[in-house]
């Protein structure tokens, strides 16, 4: 049965928060230990773009699950950051470090002047304005060519350098890298969930009246809320733009930003490590498949289709709850504790 | 002068075949809430099935009937299995409209191949008025999207379903509650919806050739002119899609042809800004 | 080959004893050596190429390509190289039109799979991802990428020192083929001089765009007005046409996009833009089937059109090509295509056996950079940047009817 609204209850417990940060740290460890594990390189990759598609997921994921917004903007969002990265990289003043933070301060201007705009409506309203922001961002991408480098794009040749290390230039030590960053973004948005801004975001998504009384001024939480899924995915493009090398202007057009609201809505938009399992799951799927790729496609499709119909709170609460349920069943003396 | 008629009669034929896809999702986007980002598909696979009804021998009237049911049916199909279980959170069924758009993309694929398909047009003829030409087939296809978005204004002011659909998208618990078939009347629009769109893309197939991967574009150009015109209004939708038509005529003939489809997302914006509820929105027909 | 060890034996006077005695000792040794060959390990040659998603009609006929000549290969005993057999073997992956999943069948093949030998993706800018994982192992890629143009130098590809040396362009690049196709306008429709080009608004279609308007200028004719580029997915070029045809070209030149381009045409013929077409990638019985009394239009195709007989070398390319798809199967768009890549597989393979090596890359990169090899397209050679030249098919439409040429820049 479908509940009217995304549970669980609008005012967030210590508990939840410690739930969160627990299985933030079993997915560290357990997605850490894989290259010991012997994954092969194909494995690996995939993995280190799933973790930098994921945080761009993640920052959704506080747009989404607590503001209550859907934007399908982040992709180009994703996209300002690896830009920001490949330019700075051309002309030689922006290094991977301090294309960081310029990427996450772009991308949330970018998301500030969007928000502004489309945050003026709401719910399908909204999602089609981001859209439309998207497409003109790919627009312009292909058509500003001084700037750009247009369809072209710009290739970025640049090691990746580590403070004290040297040059990171492995697979392994890419793949590392990425995972540290998508446990830091889940832990940043984990925290922002937790705290009083989290709790307010919640109120004005459920009861806006209520809100206003309350003193909260909806309109600059939920512009908040954007700009910090902007900086997340600005950050996370500019890690990527070092990972593929090259950056084009196809790829971050509406169709990123709807991958980016597929891996956040299969693996649960509002857990902590629902984004990387969507992304693992989104990325890895179709290599499951022995049939011919035009068969695979139709079964993704569907596949996707059944993941939404099945379990629309996503993969990792549905786990969640089955293993609740496991547990309830194995002991069944003991009171079950809400979470 | 004569560059300038001809580019309006540019704009207006360009603009019918915008009403003809906005027709169809301005019904069920704008009435029923559900968002079918798939809708492109039932249009392309409409004209699939027409070039398929075509190759049989059946001529071309009659292949355009056939994918009107056929895209009537899938749709009726695809809103008992989707969207209805869906129906409590809208975004899920434009999520799950997403993964029907890779699988219906890849079983036209798999039926139809990878290449364009195109029909030789039942008209033939290119009507010349000094230097303003317009074929005789784009005419057509221009009177039949009248007709029909005429037809539909009639029906939703004048019908019961029109009354209900109203009712429905005003309030649809005070709806329920006064013995409105909600439920009927929200997959009958749709059916009605997803039927329009296969029939749209019969009709569009005798102007265009289509392959598989054509449905993204007449989505994202449908749901501009819906949204601009006013959800649930099919008047909305016509003003809108001429002017939209014209926008894109003028602005690619006269101003930078690289920033054309540029303009529609623009009109959307600003629209959506000024008027959220679209030209003619807030009512119906 | 048989051994006639008896009946040489049993013939009957001593001269032809003697003669069939050294007969059979020949055929004796003869019979010994044919199953001694050894048999090495395989080559294995990877394609990462779309089979699915948008971009499939050029991915399916870069991997039919690379099938068809491993297949030939390997009839013909596979490739002989000091004195070891090896038959090909095609290890192919889907990259679903998108640029996450090429870069992970890179790594899958490169790293996972040890192989030396990329051919693909066909087109889009993710090929530049791809390179930089292929360039860095050393593996020999082969690419009609339009973007390869950018990044391919003479200093790059220089042998056992460029950072690209393995990486090749099998599309013959711009200018050279924008210039090669307003010569054939000019030669088949007249001599027009005042030109104009319309052209699809993606990674392509920017090089082409301002070769062809380059081409146009140094063939002394006028570009009328400065070229027209449409957005991808366009389906009603009407405005952009009707713009055009205030300027009033002789020519108009359409580009590039197979799925396109008929479809500019048939409209542009509509709206009367220009007295004679010109159209890159259009297929000729499409053309004639949609507008059947086509007049003055000249078609290229990339590289060949359907089912052409152009020279014997391409008629026996497409039926060989039909024979693989089997009865049930269509040409794709852009089956022409496959002939790149057919070529190309064959051109590494003779590359390999001069080289006298299947594992050492720089060498068969050396080899294959300067030594031209006879193949569908004619004579296929690299230049000093890596990159193909060969021809086209071109084929004037008059009054419904079609004659053809092969014609190379």
């Amino acid at each position: 049965m479908i509940e009217k609204t995304l549970e669980p209850s609008v005012t967030s417990t210590a508990s939840t928060f410690r739930a969160q940060i627990l299985s933030l740290v079993a997915l560290a460890i357990v997605l850490g230990v894989l290259p010991f594990l012997g994954i092969n390189s194909q494995f690996m990759q995939i993995c280190t773009l799933a973790f930098l598609w994921s945080i761009a997921a993640i920052g959704l994921g506080l747009l989404f699950g607590e503001a209550g917004q859907m934007s399908v903007a982040n992709g180009a969002l994703f996209g300002v950051g690896a830009y920001v990265a490949a330019i700075g990289a051309r002309e030689q003043v922006l290094s991977m470090w301090t294309a960081l933070p310029v990427a996450a301060v772009t991308a949330a201007f970018a998301a500030t002047i969007i928000g502004a705009v489309a945050l003026r409506v709401r719910g399908h309203y909204f999602l089609i304005i981001t859209f439309a922001f998207a497409e003109l961002w790919r627009i312009s991408t292909v058509n500003l060519r001084e700037l750009t480098g247009g369809n072209q794009g710009i290739m970025v040749l640049d090691p990746v350098v580590l403070p004290g290390v040297g040059e990171i230039d492995s697979l392994r030590q890419l793949f590392y890298l990425a995972l540290v960053a998508v446990i830091a973004a889940s832990l940043i948005v984990a925290w922002l969930r937790s705290s009083p801004f989290g709790r307010n975001l919640r109120v004005v998504r459920e009861n806006e009246r209520l809100a206003i009384s309350l003193g909260l001024n909806a309109a600059r939480m939920r512009l908040t809320a954007f700009a910090i899924s902007g900086a997340l995915a600005g950050g996370a493009g500019v890690l990527y733009a070092y990972n593929l090398k090259h950056v084009g202007p196809e790829q971050f057009g509406a169709s990123a930003g709807i991958q980016i609201v597929l891996i956040l809505l299969i693996g649960g938009a509002r857990s902590a490590a629902g984004p990387v399992i969507g992304a693992l799951v989104f990325f890895l799927l179709p290599l499951v498949s022995r049939l011919d790729p035009i068969t695979t496609e139709i079964l993704y499709g569907l596949g996707l289709l059944a993941i939404v119909l099945l379990s629309p709170q996503g993969l990792v609460p549905l786990f969640a709850s089955l293993v609740k349920r496991a547990w309830r069943k194995k002991k069944p003396s003991i009171l079950s504790t809400t979470s | 002068m004569e560059t300038l008629l001809q580019q309006v009669v540019n704009g207006l034929s360009i603009a019918s075949v915008f009403g003809l896809l906005a027709v169809g999702i301005t019904l069920v986007f704008g009435l029923t809430g559900i968002v079918n980002f798939a809708h492109g598909e039932f249009l392309v696979q409409g004209g699939l099935v027409a070039t398929s009804a075509i190759a049989l021998g059946l001529p071309f009237p009659i292949a355009c009937l056939v994918a009107f049911i056929v895209e009537g049916a899938i749709g009726w199909c695809v809103e008992r299995a989707v969207f209805r279980p869906l129906a409590a959170q809208p975004v899920l069924g434009f999520i799950a409209s997403l993964g029907l758009i890779i699988a219906m993309q890849h079983i036209a694929l798999k039926i139809w191949g990878s290449n364009q398909i195109a029909i030789d047009a039942p008209l033939k003829q290119v009507l010349a008025i000094g230097d303003v030409r317009i074929s005789a087939m784009r005419i057509a296809v221009t009177v039949i999207t009248i007709i029909v978005m005429t037809v539909l204004l009639v029906l939703l002011s004048r019908s019961r379903w029109g009354r209900a659909l109203r009712a429905i998208a005003i309030d649809r618990e005070t709806a329920a509650a006064m013995g409105v078939p909600v439920q009927a009347y929200v997959s009958a629009t749709f059916v009605i919806g997803s039927a329009l769109a296969g029939l749209g893309g019969a009709l569009l197939l005798s102007l265009f050739p289509m392959s598989p991967f054509s449905g993204g574009v007449y989505t994202i150009n449908g749901f501009a002119v819906a949204i601009v015109g006013g959800l649930g209004s099919v008047s909305g939708a016509l003003i809108a899609a001429v002017i939209l038509g014209m926008v894109e005529a003028i602005a690619s003939g006269y101003v930078s042809p690289v920033w054309s489809s540029a303009y529609a997302f623009g009109a959307m914006i600003i629209v959506l800004l000024l008027r959220p509820s679209g030209l003619k929105g807030g009512g119906i027909a | 080959m048989k051994c006639y060890w008896s009946k040489a034996a049993l013939v009957g006077s001593v001269a032809n004893l003697i003669g069939s005695l050294s007969l059979g000792l020949v055929v004796g040794t003869a019979c010994a050596q044919v199953p001694a060959t050894p048999t090495g390990e395989p080559i294995k040659i990877g394609v990462i190429s779309a089979l699915s998603g948008p971009l499939v009609g050029y991915g399916q006929p870069l991997l039919d390509g690379v099938k068809m000549a491993a297949e030939q290969a390997n009839a013909e005993g596979g490739v002989t190289i000091k004195g070891v057999r090896h038959l090909v073997q095609v290890v192919e992956r889907d990259n679903r039109s998108d640029v996450n999943n090429s870069v992970a069948a890179a790594m899958s093949l490169v790293r996972d799979n040890g192989i030396k030998f990329i051919v693909g993706p066909a087109t889009g800018s993710e090929v530049a991802s791809v390179v930089e994982i292929t360039q860095r192992a050393k593996v020999i890629q082969l690419s009609s990428a339009a973007i390869l143009q950018s990044m391919l130098t003479k200093e790059n590809v220089a042998p056992s020192m460029g950072n690209r040396r393995h990486l090749f362009m099998m599309q013959t690049p711009s200018p050279l083929r924008e210039i090669l196709t307003i010569k054939m306008s000019m030669k088949y429709l007249g001599s027009p001089m005042r030109q104009a080009v319309i052209v699809s608004n993606d990674s392509n279609g920017d090089y082409i765009g301002k070769n062809v308007e380059d081409a146009i200028v140094q063939s002394h004719a006028t570009l009328v007005l400065p070229k027209v580029q449409y957005e991808p997915g366009t389906t009603d070029y009407s405005s952009y046409l009707t713009k055009i045809r205030d300027a009033k070209p002789d020519l108009l030149n359409v580009w590039w996009l197979p799925t396109d381009s008929i479809n500019i045409l048939q409209q542009a013929m509509q709206l009367n833009v220009a007295k004679s077409y010109f159209t890159f990638g259009a297929e000729p019985a499409d053309v004639i089937q949609r507008i059947p009394n086509v007049d003055n239009v000249l078609v290229a195709c990339g590289p060949l059109c359907r089912n052409s007989s152009s020279t014997p070398a391409i008629a026996a390319f497409w039926q060989r090509y039909a024979k693989y798809l089997g009865p049930n199967t269509k040409f794709a768009a852009s089956a022409g295509g496959a002939a790149w890549y057919y070529d190309g597989t064959r051109m590494l393979l003779n590359a390999m056996q001069i080289a006298g090596t299947v594992d050492n890359t720089d060498d068969i990169a050396a080899v294959m950079a300067k030594t031209p090899f006879s193949g569908t397209l004619g004579l296929i050679k690299f230049d000093d940047r890596h990159r193909a030249q060969s021809g086209f098919d071109f084929c004037l439409l008059s009054k419904g009817k079609a004659t053809c040429e092969f014609a190379s820049p």
